[in-house]
């Protein structure tokens, strides 16, 4: 069995290439999100209900996140729970046998393992953060690139250029990380039990009690389970990554607006 | 000796050492943290909760630097060619 790293679906749409197996996932995604929102609010209710009452929470949080943004905080907690909720499910639905499901070149996986989507949003949140800094203090947002002194311009640009580009990586990296280590350990097993192994493991250990396809299928079984601690850690894995994006989001978000 | 072996040879040398040292300082940087968090649960235990809390995130932003090194050895063995 190989390892394919990186391959997907490619459709052409308008000449471009379009990342059908992402875009499945990310739509997927998009409408388990909307599909929870819309249940959460049908009978909104003083006293609410139990999903009222989950997102009730997750607002409360990010409303506290950022609470330090004076008159721009409505906004700026919106995007960063759309952020956050995009996030954690798009990773958490990478760990669904998505597997099974057989496309022509390449795997459904979560789509935050595709460079291009996390990519985006990097880049979403950069042209955010200009755009509420240029909001609150006008043009004088761009005084901050000679701000210490003038000879600091080059890594004041340059700061705007690796803020995306480690939020995207992070993210992507982690999550592609945590599929390639969890596709190695369940190929280890298949690259082990070859016939000899099997052979000499009835022979040997079993003394000839057991046939040697009962030896393989337990084998196989045993190997199955090895990367299942691996699966728990990339639950926490999944969530650590969005709430990183989402906090460091807010960072860049304060350090645009706040004032000297 | 094949060009193709020869090359083979020296990607899977450039791994092992992209791998070994750039896990290097990330081992490290855990190891201060959770030495540092020890620490400070030990002085004061009923602020656990709040300390692992940040304990966390920060143990993600390290273990990323990790992933980098992760991802350059990725790079080299399935997309150079």
């Amino acid at each position: 069995m190989e390892l394919h790293i990186g391959e997907h679906y490619i459709t052409k749409l308008f000449g471009l290439d379009v990342h059908m197996d992402t875009l499945i996932t990310l739509w997927t995604a998009m409408g388990i999100i909307l599909f929870f929102s819309i249940l959460a609010v049908y009978k909104i209710n003083i006293v609410p209900n139990k999903i009222q009452g989950v997102f009730e929470k997750i607002v409360t949080l990010f409303v506290g996140l950022t609470k330090d943004l004076g008159k721009e905080q409505g906004m700026s907690a919106l995007i960063l729970m759309c952020i956050f909720l995009l996030i954690i499910v798009s990773n958490l639905l990478g760990q669904l046998p998505l597997k099974l499901i057989h496309l022509n070149g390449g795997e459904l996986a979560s789509p935050t393992n595709d460079l291009n989507m996390t990519a985006a949003l990097a880049v979403f949140v950069l042209i955010y953060y200009i755009y509420k800094g240029i909001k609150s203090k006008g043009l004088s947002y761009f005084k901050h690139y000679i701000e210490p002194v003038w000879f600091m311009t080059p890594f004041n640009i340059l700061e705007d250029f690796t803020r995306p580009l480690t939020l995207a990586l992070r993210l992507f990296a982690n999550i592609l990380a945590g599929e390639i280590l969890i596709m190695v350990l369940m190929v280890l097993i298949s690259a082990l039990l070859t016939p000899q192994a099997v052979h000499n493991l009835a022979s040997d250990i079993f003394f000839g009690i057991l046939p040697e396809s009962w030896v393989h299928n337990i084998g196989l079984f045993l190997g199955s389970l090895l990367p299942l601690p691996l699966m728990f850690f990339e639950l926490f894995v999944a969530f650590i990554q969005a709430l990183v994006f989402t906090l460091l989001t807010s960072a860049y978000i304060q350090s645009a607006v706040q004032k000297h | 000796m094949e060009p193709t072996i020869l090359l083979n040879c020296f990607k899977c040398i450039g791994m092992g050492i992209a791998i070994g040292l750039g896990v290097l300082g990330p081992a490290l940087g855990l190891g201060l943290a959770t030495k540092t968090i020890l620490e400070s649960i030990a002085r004061q235990p009923e602020s656990e909760g709040q300390i692992s809390k940040y304990f966390y995130i920060g143990a993600g932003l390290i273990e990323a630097c990790a992933i980098y090194a992760l991802l350059v050895v990725i790079l080299i063995a399935f997309v150079l060619n």
